[in-house]
């Protein structure tokens, strides 16, 4: 007990990092493999991992916000991808070469949207959750006014190959998640910002103490959350080949929850992006394994909310 | 001691509606018609009705993400039971005991079970939206005749929608002067000094949201005899619009402070910008992003004031207390 | 008749808090529960008034058993505690806290405000505070608060109190209200346990003793059957601090020169110079500007019109944490709740200075270690989290982080408040260590002025926001009897 060694807590099952989310992915394999060996087919693997790579790429940004504690959720997220699709299909429609200006022009919009934010949360002094919440409203006011001027197309091939298409046989969209995985985890782990970023979110008044740039620390947060928003508005877009207004909304709430499931707490101070990868496949295995029962969609979202509730009640119990 | 009229919570929120509402007069001269008035308290109600429940978890230091979802479904669960051919009187009952029912099932989730509020009203949002959708998929159905007309009539020059406020609003003071409501308070405020102060908190929050759930139901009642039809989706705004507008009405999102009547001045507020952005010819493409700046410098403004005039009143009330400390 | 806690047993994660301890309290005795940090003694207040459930042991109160650990099924056996870190809603006024739970009430249902006015004025007259019954808690002073905390728990009538560090931050007047209140308690029939690590109160106020040390139980017995020197040795080793008779040979070397300095908006503007190798101490009374001072040193202050600092031959930038830290300026308080974070490890406590220090390499973990064990502070490993620790313990943490950054000025906010004797004793002997050895200069405040008057160079003494008095080690005008009397005269004379 009083050892004053450096040494690192012995491993247990339990200290398994991720063991809970990993046990729970493997019941829903198991499960969907009883139901329909077809589940565990490896076209049907991939599309899971496709859909639950955009889904982790939404939730990269909202686990930087959960992370950065002082109440911190993102709920433009969803209204932020939206936008970000309308204006990629209205601004490039079918033709490659507008792409890259289309992509520069949503991720600056991204990032000033995530910035108005932070701006918001921390010299307004306004919850994230307020602030984030009238922003969204007002995200949603300029899809719609955007999507009157123009009329959303179909997506050139660049995008929708990024969308639907593969590379070496890996579909795409899993391909960018795991870039998007290398930088989170370099981001987080080995940054000046990632640490700076624990310590703000575990106690901010702490970290001030400490010389920790919080106002900086803040801000980049809130934009990076907007950028990565609007790059996973893109690479929605691809997917679904289409776009519409209410596309992103359904992502606001999800990547909450894939970030939660995956060890984020909402007090902030812990989270991990590859947590909340196995967060996101847990969400995207739990809809497709409905989907495989038949079910239709009314009973597809009952269920999910029911699950939902019991994978918190297995991972995030508030503590006392 | 009395308090000064602007240290209270609400105080941004009646400046606001009041300002909104002059402007929305400013723009459409015929608003206070009866007429008028009908329809707007009509299309209002439910929204009016269920930010009550919104309240009311916000004070526990909770949150409801589950309400729109909730009216939806009592709306729809109302009308099946209609056309069923039960009398009007045991669906009322019905839309009570069912709000009251989903109440206790976030109640059970969230106080007794401790999971996070926002998590798990967010998935109770999905069930109730996925057995809503299963009852009813589209708009559709009938309400009773006569609720309906009543519903959309005057009695004296008063909109009866409006009447029926008044008294959803006296069985609010009622909660409001009980000691349930001082101990969801300081349970709000500090969930563990209340705890280690000997009140039931668990207990506590369960009735909160149990109770707040009571308000979804009734929130769906009218919604459907003002309305007069199912619709699964008519609703859904009414979470996060619950939400603005108790933020608006001084309700604070950590819980412990803020008032029914507060918040129920927020969500008309939120009422009255809509109709003034449609009063002043704005496109309904452009309403929202109107609606939302506004909405948006709302928030802002109700957050910030509310804190000066904290801060303000702090100040003086520590004053008094040192200069009656040294007297 | 009597509270009995037999055999309590109680762990923190792999730590083990309680080890099979056995204490009571009957009718008409004030017990002390004494002991160091993480001793286990606030723990076992906390188990006896129904706060942490025990992991093995039985809690008999007057010989009926406390079957389920709640603050609400003690109270209704007649234990009632006050806590150290209050149990009073801030947003509420203090008459509804002391009464919040038992509301009179109408109709079974609805407030009864008039009942409830009388009641709490009742209970509020007995502290001496019937005139804050309606101000909202968050507006009292420090002290006030913890009177108010003390009506809330005798207003349930209990049989037996536990009172946890109750008058650590009270005036005396303030402690004179509580010492008659305590008596009358006890000739009625009641029985405390009185949870301190301040001797003279201890000596004060109680008659029989229980020492926790490490969980076990080491005396139960007569406090007069033993001394001081004992109590120390047991509260964690080490001996009583002597008074330091060391003079630095950096002294002299000014460091730091501050000018314009006003700690409270309303006085007028001073000029101070800050020695290397210089132990400063800030006294006076409660509140008079002290802490303003050490934050806008700090850098977690914004400066007011004209105030200016210069470290060196360099101006300080003030009002920025981080540059002021750049410039080696090293920040500790006694506020864990502004220093600990408590999720994240040992490790990444210690080196949460360094993060945002451009072109400094974060200190390796056999340095980190070594700064650990110069405190003597135990720990189960540097990548377990600080929130595993007890309070003491991380404090130590956080001096031992001064350590690492090498820093040119230590500001020491209360750094030993709550912590036992021999943990002051370590933070003392390293604060010394960093002024007399490296030439570091170091600013200190605390509640206690014999802690100033031992471990000080010099000491000001502040009132309302200006130095009143001037006191210095090898003038020989510096001891606790002199800054007492420095800031009293004012007293008097105000």
């Amino acid at each position: 007990m009083s050892t004053t060694g450096s040494g690192r807590p012995r491993l247990s099952l339990a200290a398994v990092p991720h063991g809970g989310s990993l046990l729970i992915i493997a019941l829903l394999c198991a499960a969907g493999w009883l139901v329909k060996p077809a589940f565990l087919s490896p076209m049907n693997i991939w599309a899971v991992l496709a859909i639950s790579s955009l889904l982790a790429v939404a939730s990269a940004g909202q686990t930087l916000v959960i992370v950065s504690g002082n109440q911190g959720i993102d709920l433009s997220v969803g209204s932020i991808m939206t936008l970000s699709a309308l204006i990629v299909s209205g601004m490039a429609g079918s033709s490659n070469e507008l792409l890259p200006m289309a992509l520069g022009t949503v991720l600056v919009l991204g990032i000033a949207i995530g910035l108005v934010n932070g701006i918001g949360m921390r010299f307004l002094g306004l919850y994230p959750l307020v602030v984030t919440l009238g922003v969204s409203f007002v995200v949603e006011g300029l899809a719609l006014v955007y999507a009157q001027s123009r009329a959303p197309q179909m997506p050139g091939t660049l995008i929708e190959n990024i969308g639907i298409g593969r590379f070496l046989g890996i579909p795409w969209l899993v391909v960018i998640c795991a870039l998007v995985a290398v930088l989170m985890t370099v981001l987080l782990r080995y940054t000046r910002f990632g640490r700076q970023l624990y310590l703000v979110g575990s106690n901010v008044r702490a970290a001030q103490a400490a010389g920790v740039p919080v106002t900086r620390v803040l801000l980049l947060t809130y934009a990076a959350s907007g950028a990565l928003a609007a790059l996973s508005g893109v690479l929605l877009y691809g997917y679904v080949a289409s776009a519409n207004l209410s596309i992103g909304a359904p992502y606001t709430m999800m990547s909450i929850a894939a970030a939660v499931i995956g060890g984020a707490a909402l007090s902030g101070g812990t989270g991990t992006f590859i947590g909340t990868m196995l967060g996101a496949l847990i969400f995207s295995l739990l809809t497709n394994l409905l989907i495989t029962l038949g079910l239709g969609p009314a009973l597809r979202y009952a269920i999910s909310g029911l699950v939902l509730i019991l994978v918190l009640f297995a991972t995030s119990r508030d503590a006392n | 001691m009395l308090r000064p009229v602007w240290s209270h919570s609400a105080f941004p929120a009646g400046i606001l509606a009041l300002a909104a509402l002059l402007f929305a007069l400013a723009v459409n001269p015929g608003l206070l018609t009866t007429a008028s008035m009908i329809g707007w308290s009509s299309s209002q109600l439910g929204l009016w009705v269920v930010v009550l429940g919104q309240t009311l978890a916000l004070m526990g230091r909770g949150i409801d993400l589950s309400v729109g979802a909730g009216v939806s479904f009592v709306n729809v669960v109302a009308i099946a039971l209609f056309e069923t051919g039960y009398p009007l009187s045991a669906v009322i009952l019905a839309c009570v005991v069912l709000g009251l029912a989903i109440g206790a099932a976030n109640g059970t989730l969230i106080g007794i079970l401790r999971l996070n509020p926002l998590l798990a009203t967010f998935a109770m949002s999905f069930v109730l939206l996925g057995l809503t959708l299963q009852i009813r998929s589209a708009p559709g159905g009938m309400a009773p005749m006569e609720a309906v007309r009543f519903m959309n009539g005057a009695s004296l020059g008063i909109p009866n929608a409006m009447l029926v406020f008044l008294g959803v609003l006296v069985v609010w003071s009622l909660i409001a002067a009980s000691d349930f409501w001082l101990k969801l308070r300081a349970t709000g405020a500090d969930p563990q000094r209340a705890w280690n102060s000997g009140l039931p908190t668990a207990r506590l929050r369960f009735a909160s949201y149990m109770l707040g759930g009571g308000f979804v139901g009734l929130s769906g009642l009218f919604v459907t005899l003002c309305v007069g039809a199912g619709d699964p989706l008519f609703a859904q705004p009414y979470t996060l619009l619950s939400i603005a507008g108790a933020v608006i009405g001084g309700v604070a999102l950590n819980g412990g402070s803020g008032s029914g009547f507060g918040a129920v001045l927020g969500v008309i507020f939120i009422g009255l910008i809509s109709d003034v952005a449609l009063g002043i010819g704005a496109s309904p493409f452009w309403q929202q992003l109107i609606v939302g700046c506004v909405l948006l410098a709302g928030l802002a403004a109700v957050v910030l004031s509310g804190g000066w005039l904290k801060a303000r009143n702090d100040r003086i009330s520590r004053e008094m207390l040192a200069g009656g400390g040294r007297t | 008749m009597a509270l009995v806690l037999e055999g309590i047993y109680r762990s923190f994660g792999p730590v083990r808090a309680l080890d099979g301890v056995s204490i009571s309290v009957a009718p008409g005795e004030c017990r002390a529960l004494y002991g160091g940090n993480g001793s286990g003694k606030s723990t076992m207040g906390k188990i006896a008034s129904g706060t942490l459930s025990a992991d093995a042991g039985s809690i008999r109160v007057d010989d009926r058993p406390l079957a389920a650990a709640s603050p609400a099924s003690a109270r209704e056996l007649g234990v009632g505690i006050t806590f150290q870190e209050l149990s009073l809603i801030p947003e509420l006024t203090a008459g509804e806290n002391v009464v919040l739970t038992d509301l009179p009430r109408r109709f079974g249902l609805l407030r009864d405000r008039k009942a409830e006015a009388g009641l709490a004025a009742g209970e509020l007259r007995k502290v001496g505070l019937a005139r804050v019954a309606d101000q909202r808690v968050e507006l009292l002073q420090t002290g006030e608060k913890y009177l108010v905390e003390l009506a809330k728990a005798l207003s349930r009538r209990p049989r037996y109190l536990i009172i946890d560090e109750l008058t650590a931050t009270m005036h005396a007047s303030e402690v004179e209200t509580f010492a008659a209140l305590l008596a009358e308690f006890l000739a009625n029939g009641g029985g405390a346990f009185f949870v301190s690590h301040r001797l003279p109160e201890l000596r004060r106020f109680c008659d029989t003793i229980s020492v926790l040390r490490n969980g076990k139980l080491v005396f139960d017995g007569r406090l007069a059957d033993v001394g001081d020197g004992e109590l120390v040795q047991w509260a964690g080793g080490g001996q009583p601090d002597d008074a330091a008779a060391i003079t630095s040979p950096h002294a002299g070397k000014t460091l730091m020169r501050l000018s314009g300095i006003r700690p409270l908006a309303s006085t007028p503007p001073f000029d101070l110079e800050l020695c290397a190798g210089e132990i400063v101490g800030i006294g006076g009374l409660p509140d008079q500007g002290q802490k303003s001072f050490l934050r806008l040193i700090a850098g977690l202050r914004p400066p007011r019109d004209g105030e200016a600092a210069r470290i060196g031959d360099e101006p300080l930038p003030l009002g920025s944490s981080a540059a002021v830290a750049a410039k080696g300026v090293s920040f500790v308080s006694g506020d864990r709740d502004e220093m600990v974070f408590a999720k994240r490890s040992i490790r990444e406590n210690m080196l949460a200075p360094f993060v945002s220090m451009k072109g400094r390499e974060l200190p390796g973990d056999s340095e980190i270690t070594a700064a650990l064990d110069r405190l003597s502070t135990r720990h189960a490993g540097i990548h377990m989290p600080i929130g595993s620790l007890s309070g003491g313990n991380q404090q130590k943490i956080l001096v031992a982080r001064c350590l690492l950054m090498n820093p040119r000025l230590i500001v020491a906010e209360d750094s030993t408040k709550g912590i036992d004797v021999a943990a002051r004793n370590d933070v003392h002997h390293l604060l010394r260590d960093l002024a007399h050895r490296q030439g570091a200069a170091v600013v200190v405040t605390s509640s206690e002025d014999q802690e100033l008057a031992e471990l000080c160079d010099r000491v000001l003494v502040f009132e309302g926001g200006a130095i009143i008095a001037d006191l210095s080690r090898s003038a020989g005008t510096l001891s606790a009897q002199t800054i007492v009397s420095a800031y009293m005269r004012q007293e008097r004379a105000a």
